[in-house]
């Protein structure tokens, strides 16, 4: 019985080991001076702790001005995302459930396709419209791209509120717009909260639609001018300062999962169970 | 075919606090229908959930057929369960449904079939082999669980509210059907239910929870005559029982408000509570004890009436063919070995 | 308070307004045009170039802007690499908004003139101003009949040998092979590095090598000669190398800068490399002990160096030509080619600067070089020449590599040439066939989808029932869990970079402790080994999302069924085939198809960790199809390939779900 614990927490603690060690890899790099990051032995633990690396990429390279960018697109992205999937949800609830059902499994369909094969004709479309280089090419992609997993994710919170709320609301003189958007949305907040940020990080992951619709490199995001920051070879790549934008670009986001992570874990599996 | 012994067997929910079993001795006869009856939450399906072994008590021994089985895993305790919900496998025809604890067994497969056949037969199920679960009715659903169970033939079958998901009239037709089932069997059956008139009508030995203890068991009529407890005494019964709060002194009640006086044959003083129950009070002066009052409220209930009559402070209720109209003075009157004395404090019978 | 009646009306009326106001907002957010960041003044001037190390580039601008107050030029920092630089100037003319003016290696020249993205240069640059340059580099600026780029410093493949340690420098491939035999001493010192990466670079090299076997790539009628025993002999000769051990194996990683730091550090006798490294020699504890000769080539052939080197030209768009003109004149101007020379090591394309004194005191070589440029020669002027470019890449590199022969080689790269160049002619369907591109990335992508999604949902299976299971710290494992899902795949492909690193990467270093590695691996340039490192990012990355969804799986399956099959004696296995696996199914499926779907689909890992190197083995589908859009120019092409990809796709997931789709839940 003991051993078969012990046992168990090996396995537990491996997994554990195994999903937080690249992050982790990449932390203790970005805080070890440029020295100690090329020296062999690697070192566990950096020797000294240095800010430098972190420093030099604000300074030597334009990193704010992607974080910058990255937080235009994306925070104009969730924006949009989440108001037209709250308005879209709020109408599939009005719908019976088989209906609405079907409705929503279009969407997702829609949302299956990898990026990669939505790139050309979201490049062409772009660039007819003179949006390239522009913020709102990002935006207007991020959203659609975003919008069927923001749906599903409303769409099962909304469910959740009893119908009775609404024929209370009607009684009481509400507008349909007014018991979305004084009585659902506020009624749905840690929904509405989970679904932005989710929709965010996404955004603020994505890659392959901002390094194409952004090709001048004051409109970079974040993870673009990442993976541009190399040289294409092993020698001259500043890894110090390479894994400093990346410890960066990812600490927000562990630090926000770690708050919200029963709810997002509810939130997706809750969802799943619907869908 | 196995008798089941449970000692002091405790068992708490959420680290402890919830206790949803405390301190439970019972004996449960060999071969016995047993019916476990019980308000909502009083620890019914966790008392079987024990036996069967799903759940491990924490503290206390359980006997199946006097070997103690605390440690011994479901399978092998040879026990069969029907969940409250059936539990039927929506994946599996209602064929494989019931063959999968044979199959898990590794029993031929011809015995198997053979088997299967036989309870399916017994269950008036044959028709119904190839189909899946959401295939069938809830009273079709609960055979095939019951089919399940059945199969193995167990020493000891345990049901939960087997019959709780069926509508009034399938379920009276059932109730029948199985006790006959069971008595033909002539297995040690646990059957959990909170209609109590379903556990007075099927079963041989009854078991009276509440809060986690027991607080009667013993055979079915001699449980509604004599009830142990004023909780028994409340809970059985087709209409809930007239309830007169007073005094005892020197073999003499006397109610709080004065209007009810009677003599008892017992000898202690205290607050007490008499109970009466509404069959047991009739119209006029027929019996020892008799009580004016006034009508209050009729009920009509088909071929009778339950009318409530104020004497003094207490309303009491009782059956009237005929009744009085709503105002109209009333003489009513009980005999006095039929009320029922309880000890305020603890509910214990006098 | 309002009627009922009223407000059930009132829902129809203003719910479709919200509708509306959705729909309107859209419409306007569509063309309200944000402002762009970038300020578009009159005569505002960008340039891409690689970081201005020595600060060359920021002298000869801010000496222009002391000249022409009214111009600002801004000099971007592009990568390293020339193949990405040549990449964001393709992507900022498909994108609409050009860099004014196109510093541009020779090879680019003749596919942005042929695409009309370049103005020509003739109405400035007259005839009798080209006469002051080498001829070599002005014939390389020449498309058709116009002139579009303007050389500003040239190069030319040399070899570089170590005249303290032996006694001549070889000029044949048989005197070379002796000169080895007899001083080379590897692993201590090898007899040559070279630029052996799978990039332009590589392609440079290996033209030396057979234009110095006599052969060619194309005619003058742009015929493909690439099946001639000529390319055969000249692979053949550059496997020898690394195979005798003469190279080191891990010139297939290198580009000019870690030949360099090779040769520098005295581990070679000999490197091909680019006059710029004399400055750098001259001033490192080799001083003088360094000669340049011509390439070597087969005996009773001609040697040949790789005609390189960069010009300025200038985008069809820009705003104020004129302005732009002004500058292109000043960076050529001798003034310009001097600091370039002195601060980078650049060689002038002025004739007149191999004369000047200051020049020749520092550089007494380029005496000989001068020699030496005049015989050099220029890569295909084709304006698909990209694509021929890669395609040779590819196979030099999978030569170099091990994963061809140069026999076949040699046949595929005239076919995948061929291929190009006709099926440009074909019509897309046809072109199917002739496309060994996209047989070879298919290939790859099967097997990378063949390699993760088996082993993603192996794991996040167990993942799942673990994590299902009560347990203290749970909550601690789902965050874990959500770790690699939430973070940026781009991102963490750069971490998984560093991490694989050779030798500095952890991986190495843990295996190496614990005994697994004798030494440590190149695992990101060996075709096996990167295929393992992305699979490996890729399981890493999506197993989370497999657990998930399964949890929401497990988390549907009612207790009483489990308790119900316990009691009927299930053991875990019997538990998991009769009762877990038929009930997840659903649940499998939809992470399955996804899966499959987004596996197939993989880019961003690929684009950033391998960059579908070393030798196209990690090339997918995404990767080729962005390929043509955005680099061949093939936007048509690349969308016909994007549909059929899209239908295969969807006919996969129908024929899962067929086949997943189990007989109880048909009901
Ligand atoms: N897994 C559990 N975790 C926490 N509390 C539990 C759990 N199972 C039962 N309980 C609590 O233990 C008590 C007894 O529960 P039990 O299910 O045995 O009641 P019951 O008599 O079967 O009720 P019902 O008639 O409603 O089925 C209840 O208070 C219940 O809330
Ligand atoms: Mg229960």
């Amino acid at each position: 019985m003991k051993v078969k614990k012990i046992l168990f927490y090996l396995l537990i603690g491996s997994i554990f080991l195994y999903c937080l060690f690249p992050f982790a890899w990449t932390l203790q790099t970005a805080l070890k001076p440029a020295e100690e990051v090329f020296r062999l032995p690697v070192s566990y633990f950096p020797e000294t702790v240095s800010l430098q690396n972190l420093g030099d990429v604000f300074t030597r390279r334009p990193f704010g001005r992607y974080v910058l960018n990255s937080l235009i697109a994306g925070g104009a992205a969730t924006v949009l995302t989440v108001w037209a999937a709250s308005i879209l949800a709020f109408r599939l609830r009005a719908m019976d459930l088989r209906r609405a059902m079907r409705i929503q499994r279009w969407f997702l369909a829609g949302a299956i396709l990898p990026p990669a094969l939505l790139v050309i004709p979201v490049f062409i479309v772009m660039k007819q419209l003179a949006l390239v280089n522009n913020y709102l090419s990002l935006i207007l992609s991020y959203t659609a791209l975003n919008l069927p997993f923001a749906l599903w994710m409303l769409h099962a919170a909304f469910r959740k509120l009893p119908r009775e709320l609404d024929e209370a609301a009607v009684l009481d003189g509400f507008s349909s717009s007014a018991i979305l958007y004084r009585i659902i949305l506020p009624l749905s907040r840690p929904s509405l909260a989970v679904t932005a940020v989710l929709v965010f990080i996404f955004c603020w992951n994505e890659f392959i639609l901002s390094l194409t619709l952004m090709p001048s490199q004051a409109m970079y995001t974040v993870p673009v001018g990442i993976a541009l920051l190399s040289g294409a070879s092993v020698y001259e790549i500043p890894w110090g300062e390479i894994n400093a934008a990346v410890a960066l670009t990812t600490i927000p986001i562990i630090l926000v999962i770690a708050a919200l992570q029963r709810w997002i874990i509810e939130g997706l599996t809750s969802g799943a169970v619907k869908g | 075919m196995a008798e089941i012994e449970l000692k002091r067997i405790s068992k708490g929910f959420l680290g402890g606090t919830v206790a949803a079993l405390r301190e439970m001795d019972l004996k449960i006869p060999d071969g016995a229908f047993t019916a476990v009856l019980g308000p909502s939450g009083c620890g019914k399906t966790t008392l079987l959930r024990i036996i069967a072994g799903l759940e491990q008590p924490d503290a206390g021994e359980v006997l199946i057929g006097g070997r103690v089985a605390n440690h011994v895993p479901p399978p092998e305790r040879n026990v069969a369960m029907v969940f409250q919900n059936y539990a039927l496998y929506p994946h599996k025809r209602v064929f494989e449904n019931i063959a999968i604890g044979l199959r898990l067994r590794r029993y031929p497969k011809e015995e198997i079939r053979a088997k299967v056949n036989e309870v399916s037969r017994i269950l008036r199920i044959e028709d119904l082999m190839e189909r899946y679960p959401k295939q069938l009715s809830g009273g079709q659903q609960q055979r095939v669980a019951l089919a399940r169970a059945l199969v193995r033939k167990p020493e000891v079958f345990l049901l939960d509210e087997p019959l709780s998901n069926l509508d009034a009239q399938v379920r009276d037709s059932t109730r029948t059907e199985l006790r006959k089932l069971f008595r033909e069997l002539n297995a040690t059956v646990l059957y959990v239910t909170h209609d109590q008139t379903e556990a007075m009508m099927m079963s041989d030995f009854l078991v009276v929870m509440d809060a986690g203890a027991i607080r009667q068991a013993g055979d079915p009529i001699h449980i509604y005559k004599e009830p142990g407890h004023r909780f028994v005494a409340e809970f059985i019964g087709t209409h809930r029982i007239n309830t007169v709060a007073g005094r005892l002194e020197n073999g003499r009640f006397k109610s709080t408000d004065g209007a009810i006086v009677l003599d008892t044959m017992i000898r202690k003083t205290g607050d007490v509570l008499m109970e009466i129950r509404p069959e047991h009070i009739a119209h006029g002066s027929r019996e020892d004890i008799t009580l004016e009052g006034e009508t209050l409220l009729v009920e009509p209930m088909g071929p009778t009436n339950l009318v409530s009559v104020r004497v003094g402070e207490n309303e009491l209720k009782m059956f009237l063919s005929s009744p009085p109209r709503v105002g109209e003075p009333m003489r009513l009157s009980f005999s006095s070995r039929k009320a029922y004395f309880f000890e305020a404090q603890s509910g214990l019978r006098l | 308070m309002r009627e009922p009646v009223a407000g059930i009306s009132g829902i129809r009326t203003r719910g479709d307004l919200s509708m509306k106001t959705l729909i309107l907002g859209s419409i306007i957010l569509l063309f309200i045009p944000f402002l762009p960041l970038s300020a578009n003044a009159q005569q505002f001037l960008r340039m891409v170039g690689p970081e201005d190390v020595g600060g060359a580039w920021g002298e000869v601008i801010s000496r222009f802007h002391a000249q022409h107050p009214d111009i600002k030029v801004d000099y971007i920092s592009g990568p390293w690499s020339t193949d990405e630089r040549q990449n964001m100037y393709i992507r900022s003319f498909l994108g609409g908004d050009a860099f004014e003016l196109v510093y541009m290696d020779v090879a680019w020249t003749a596919k942005f003139a042929a695409q009309g993205w370049l103005l020509p240069l003739d109405k400035w640059f007259p005839p009798e101003k080209r006469e002051a340059f080498l001829p070599a580099d002005i014939e390389a600026g020449f498309y058709g009949d116009h002139f579009y780029r303007v050389p500003v410093r040239t190069d030319v493949g040399v070899l570089y040998y170590r005249k303290d340690l032996m006694p001549y420098p070889p000029r044949t491939w048989e005197e070379f092979e002796a000169v080895c035999r007899q001083y080379a001493d590897p692993p201590g010192r090898y007899c040559i590095v070279f630029q052996g990466m799978q990039y332009e670079g590589l392609v440079c090299n290996y033209l030396e090598y057979l234009w110095g076997a006599g052969g060619s790539p194309l005619d003058r009628d742009q015929n493909v000669l690439l099946d001639k025993a000529e390319n055969v002999s000249a692979l053949s000769f550059m496997k020898k190398v690394i195979d005798a051990g003469w190279a080191p194996r891990s010139v297939i990683t290198f580009q000019e800068q870690q030949t360099l730091e090779f040769f520098e550090q005295g581990k070679a006798l000999m490197m091909r490399n680019w006059p710029y490294a004399w400055t750098v020699l001259s001033r490192s504890p080799l001083e003088r002990k360094v000669g340049i000769v011509p390439f070597i080539h087969q005996t009773g052939k001609e040697p040949a160096g790789t005609l390189g080197g960069w010009g300025l030209g200038m985008a069809r768009t820009a705003k104020s030509p004129e302005a732009a003109w002004r500058f292109i004149e000043f960076a050529s101007s001798s003034e310009a080619q001097k600091i370039l020379h002195f601060r980078r090591g650049a060689v002038p394309t002025r004739r007149s600067l191999f004369q000047d004194e200051e020049i020749l005191k520092e550089s007494p070589h380029y005496r000989d070089l001068y020699e030496v440029l005049l015989k050099a020669r220029p890569r295909p002027v084709h304006a698909e020449y990209p694509r021929i470019s890669s395609i040779l890449q590819k196979h030099v590199s999978a030569v170099l590599v091990g994963i061809e022969s140069p026999r076949d080689a040699a046949l595929r790269m005239d076919q995948s040439i061929e291929g190009v160049l006709k099926g440009k002619r074909r019509s897309w369907p046809g072109r199917l066939f002739l496309d060994y591109d996209l047989q070879k990335t298919l290939l790859n992508t099967l097997i990378f989808t063949a390699v993760s999604v088996p082993f993603e949902f192996l794991l996040g299976l167990v993942f799942a029932l673990l994590i299902n299971l009560p347990f203290r710290g749970r909550s601690l494992g789902r965050l874990a869990m959500l770790v690699p899902w939430a973070l940026p795949t781009a991102v963490m492909a750069m971490a998984w970079q560093w991490m694989f690193n050779n030798p500095f990467g952890v991986v190495n270093d843990l295996l190496v402790r614990i005994g697994l590695l004798r030494e440590p691996l190149d695992w990101l340039s060996t075709p096996e080994g990167a295929m393992f490192c992305a699979a490996f990012a890729d399981v890493w990355k999506t197993t989370p999302f497999v657990t998930i969804i399964l949890l929401a799986g497990l988390q549907t399956i009612p207790g009483a069924l489990r308790e119900s099959l316990t009691i009927d004696s299930a053991g875990k296995i019997a538990m998991f085939f009769h009762l877990y696996l038929p009930l997840l199914m659903p649940f499998i499926r939809v992470a399955f198809i996804f899966r499959i779907i987004h596996a197939a689909g993989i880019f961003d890992l690929m684009w950033v960790l391998t960059k579908g190197g070393p030798a196209d083995t990690t090339r997918t589908l995404s990767l080729y199809i962005y390929d043509l859009a955005f680099r061949y120019d093939e936007v048509g092409y690349g969308l016909f390939l994007t549909g059929l990809f899209m239908i295969c796709l969807i006919l996969v997931s129908l024929l899962i779900v067929r086949l997943t789709t189990l007989q109880y839940e048909r009901i």
